[in-house]
């Protein structure tokens, strides 16, 4: 007896706009991708993806966040990758098995400009520095480690310099184990040459980096690509509050985003390409929010939560956002590595 | 050496799991070094740059998971290809449909004739489970945690009146007839019986017990609640007549967190009842001397194993601060605290187990005064910031702030090697010291993880002028899937003090930090606690 | 129905419901047991979950 027959019926609290895009389609719209833990992916008939996650993991551009119990996992839904996911107007539909209703839900779109509400560059700056040294600490990425040692709290030229000392070569982040030596130790010099590139405002350097990063490292969105998402989606935030001009990013954005298509998993270019366009998840939109517009402990709060995001993805997308709005705000970024 | 690099094609797992995966191929004896990545192009390029060449690479797309494995030969190598395929259809089988019951009544429809349900769902589901489990005559193993009082207690007294175990909820140990349930060690079968609210402090009284040459009847959990004030200790009095009852018991031992005074003075009611000797650990508690025949209150779990031991022998127990000679253990202080610098300062613990981080704080307060922590003794000294040690600090990583979204720290040891690191940054921290818990349902390898950590952190610290001590409590047996020799063996190799109880390395911690200055209250009179 | 007999006596066979990874220390240790898939009834919806339940359902 009981009601483990019947299909799971659940409600859609919050559904992205792209997610909604991809799901108005009616009749058979994809298939089951992949079962995580937190997530189930639904492969749409053009191959791109709708995530379906409960609301711990939050609301997103292709997230469907269903009504669910925090702590279960999403491979109780009864669900198996190749399911047939159908689409009948107002809700989604795995036949026997679940059926997600969307009438009602609220569509994410965060305010990415923030008017009068807007800190000073002292006060992002000192956000920024917040972020940093917390990330420092509480940061589970060995590629975004390299990188934020070589990095001082504050940027030069600032009176209140309290640089780290310049960095030691030695080895090891976490751990001396293949990934980070070899991993974290090719990244280094790539972000170092994208950033020059960047701020020399050389366009085909900009790309010719960029598709030395798009792809490299552990993860499911690989370590590099996080740190690009992040760094694009602040850029997009610092020009709509107009603290960068407009022509300039939209270029460097392109070039970036001319090197997606190919070169990486299908689930980093949805978020490359969302982040292109200034759009996120909402543990980053939140921080960046809280970087341009509260102070340092809520900044370090939104980066507690950014950092907990995936495996090592949350600390590199908090790094691609501390050197977006580091150069943003005209402040110089060496490594001090050669390319 | 042997290598070899595996595509997974069309495997798509989310990056924890590939991580964890990774982790455990890592871990995994023979392994020097394992990654998995996504076959994107530039992943594909630094891979071959390291010597991984096949042609199943170059043809793999970007949604296909490639792992890289170096082994020591070919055995190990195969070994782990073995392992790698167990790991990933584990968690396929565990996601896809199942071919295996749905429900407990189909279960049983299996199995007609079980006893015994070990539920770990989610906290709000466990109540609903467990009565069922009751209801169809079933003893309960309760590892769910998040369960109300009010639902705790009406189990219990289900339970009770229907002549069966609740054990839990927030059960982590138990083990009934040799089996372990949970999280527990490989012990001999003896006479001393155990009937505890702490899970880590079963295991430290099991494992003294097997190291002494005796052996343990059962282990009978209650969950960490059973002695609030609205539980009143039900399991406990049912798990202590239990074992009362049971001939393969002769000694019973008692191990919680002290209740309050009306819990207490029941449960020891009880006690002074019991046919056979009882010996009462509340941790934290200062003993009050029983002119009680058949109670005895001790401090520690290790003087309730020595006590339970003393007892089947018909012998006094004899409690001492270290199974070492005295003038072994200075010399080792001696050793450690010698290149110690004037800014090193703290012990800074970092635990798996609640309670013997609990059991350590009650030992070192009285030698080297107030210790912070996130489960502090007293209010004033809670930690601000879990992350951030002050002073003399006691972390329990498993309490919940660490916990969510992670497996335990019995299990993972992430959390504890960037902590390790943090602290050897630090030019306070003296010395560093830590629980090993060994047995079923622990990490396979805590030597093998934690060796290059030790490693860095000496290293870092060294960088920076100054000696770090390590100390270490190994909390298990040979017999342990883990081996408690070759772990203690390889811990020992590489500079950190093993030593065999958890008061033990408390105490010598303390003696280091302390420079030997509080040796004449660890070697003192009296309840050294 | 209640059951009297002594657990302590008895071999151990165990229904888990939950983590399968308790199963499978189990099966290690030679103890015969089911495991359970378990999933959140009523679709998780504790709500839905109580009317069921005074429905008889649950």
């Amino acid at each position: 007896m009981g009601v483990s027959g019947m299909p799971l019926q659940t409600r859609a609290r919050s559904i992205g706009r792209t997610a909604l895009e991809r799901s108005s389609v009616r009749g058979a719209m994809g298939i089951v991708h992949s079962i995580f833990p937190s997530a189930v992916n639904i492969l749409t008939r053009d191959n791109h993806l709708i995530s379906v996650v409960s609301s711990r993991v939050g609301r997103g551009p292709i997230n469907l966040v269903a009504d669910l119990p925090d702590r279960a996992p999403m491979s109780s839904m009864g669900l198996e990758e190749g399911d047939d996911v159908w689409s009948g107007g107002a809700a989604l539909v795995v036949p026997d098995r679940v059926v997600i209703s969307t009438e009602g839900a609220s569509v994410y779109q965060p305010e990415r400009s923030f008017g009068h509400a807007l800190l000073p560059a002292s006060g992002i700056e000192n956000n920024l520095t917040a972020m940093l040294r917390y990330a420092r600490v509480r940061g589970r990425s060995a590629v975004a480690e390299y990188v934020m040692r070589r990095l001082p709290d504050t940027p030069p030229g600032r009176p209140e310099q309290s640089g780290r000392p310049a960095p030691s070569s030695s080895g090891g982040g976490l751990s001396t184990e293949m990934q980070v030596d070899s991993f974290a130790g090719a990244a280094l010099p790539r972000v170092s040459d994208f950033l020059l590139a960047v701020q020399e405002r050389s366009y085909p350097r900009i790309r010719m980096s960029a598709s030395n990063l798009i792809g490299l490292g552990p993860g499911l969105t690989p370590s590099c690509d996080d740190i690009l998402a992040g760094f694009m989606a602040s850029l997009r935030f610092a020009e709509e509050n107009r603290i960068i001009a407009g022509d300039h990013i939209t270029r460097v954005i392109e070039e970036i985003a001319s090197c997606v298509p190919n070169r990486t998993t299908i689930l980093s270019e949805e978020y490359l390409m969302h982040a292109a366009v200034g759009e996120a998840n909402e543990p980053v939109v939140s921080l960046l929010q809280r970087i341009l517009t509260a102070g340092p402990a809520e900044v370090r709060s939104a980066t507690r939560r950014l950092l907990s995001v995936g495996a090592s993805s949350g600390t590199e997308i908090a790094l691609g956002i501390l050197l977006g709005l580091r150069i943003a705000l005209g402040r110089r970024i060496a490594l001090g590595v050669a390319a | 050496m042997a290598s070899r690099v595996v595509v997974m094609k069309g495997t798509y797992r989310d990056s924890i799991t590939v991580m964890k995966i990774s982790n455990e191929l890592s871990a995994a004896s023979g392994i020097r070094s394992a990654a998995a990545v996504m076959a994107t192009g530039l992943n594909k390029r630094l891979l071959g740059d390291l010597g991984f060449r096949a042609i199943e690479v170059e043809s793999a797309g970007p949604n296909d998971l490639v792992v890289a494995l170096e082994a020591q030969d070919e055995n190990a190598l195969g070994d782990a290809l073995e392992m790698l395929d167990r790991l990933l259809s584990a968690r396929k089988t565990m996601l896809s449909g199942p071919a295996g019951p749905r429900t407990l009544d189909s279960a049983l429809g299996m199995l007609p004739d079980a006893n015994l349900a070990v539920i770990s769902v989610p906290g709000q589901f466990a109540k609903r489970e467990a009565l069922r489990a009751l209801r169809e005559g079933l003893h309960v193993f309760l590892f769910s945690s998040n369960v109300p009082a009010a639902d705790e207690l009406e189990l219990k007294r289900i339970a009770k009146d229907s002549g069966l175990l609740l054990m839990g909820p927030d059960c982590g140990t138990a083990m009934l007839n040799g089996v372990v349930l949970g999280f527990g060690n490989v012990v001999r079968r003896g006479p001393v019986g155990i009937v505890s609210a702490s899970g880590t402090g079963s295991q430290q009284v099991s494992v003294l017990v097997h190291g002494a040459g005796l052996g343990i009847s059962h282990v009978i959990g209650t969950g960490g609640s059973d002695l609030s004030e609205q539980i009143g200790g039900l399991m406990m009095i049912e798990g202590l007549k239990l074992l009362e009852d049971d001939e393969g018991t002769k000694v019973i031992v008692i191990i919680s967190k002290p209740p309050g005074p009306p819990t207490a003075e029941k449960l020891l009611v009880v006690a002074r009842q019991c046919r056979k000797p009882v010996v009462v650990n509340f941790l934290g508690r200062s003993i009050e001397s029983t002119a009680d025949s058949g109670v005895r209150e001790v401090a520690t779990l290790e003087d309730a194993a020595k006590t339970a031991c003393a007892l089947v022998r018909g012998e006094t127990p004899r409690v001492e601060p270290f199974s070492a000679k005295k003038e072994d253990v200075l010399a080792i202080v001696e050793r450690e605290a010698s290149s110690l610098t004037a800014s090193q300062k703290y012990v800074r613990g970092l635990f798996s187990g609640g309670t013997l981080c609990l059991e350590t704080m009650v030992v070192m307060t009285p030698l080297i005064g107030g210790i912070y922590s996130n489960t502090a003794l007293g209010g004033s000294h809670t930690l601000g910031d879990a992350n951030v040690s002050r002073e003399h600090t006691c972390v329990d990583l498993g309490s919940e702030e660490f916990t969510a979204g992670r497996l335990h720290p019995m299990m993972d040891y992430t959390l504890r090697k960037m902590r390790i690191l943090r602290e050897a940054k630090d030019p306070e921290t003296a010395v560093i010291l830590a629980d090993i818990v060994l047995g079923i349902g622990s990490n396979p390898d805590p030597a093998a993880e934690l060796v290059p950590t030790v490693a860095e952190a000496k290293g870092l610290a060294q960088r920076g002028g100054r000696s770090l001590p390590i100390v270490a409590s190994a909390i298990g047996t040979p017999d342990d899937p883990q081996d408690l020799t070759r772990q203690r063996k390889e811990l020992e190799n590489a500079g950190v003090v093993v030593m065999e109880s958890n008061a033990q390395a408390a105490r010598i911690a303390a003696l280091i930090a302390t420079r030997g200055a509080a040796a004449p209250r660890v070697f003192g009179s009296a309840a050294h606690g | 129905m209640a059951r009297r007999e002594n657990i302590l006596k008895e071999t151990l066979k165990i229904v888990n419901v939950g983590l399968q990874s308790f199963a499978e220390d189990l099966k290690s240790q030679g103890v015969e047991v089911v495991h359970v898939d378990w999933q959140p009834p009523a679709g998780g919806d504790v709500e839905m979950l109580r009317l069921l339940e005074r429905l008889g359902l649950g």
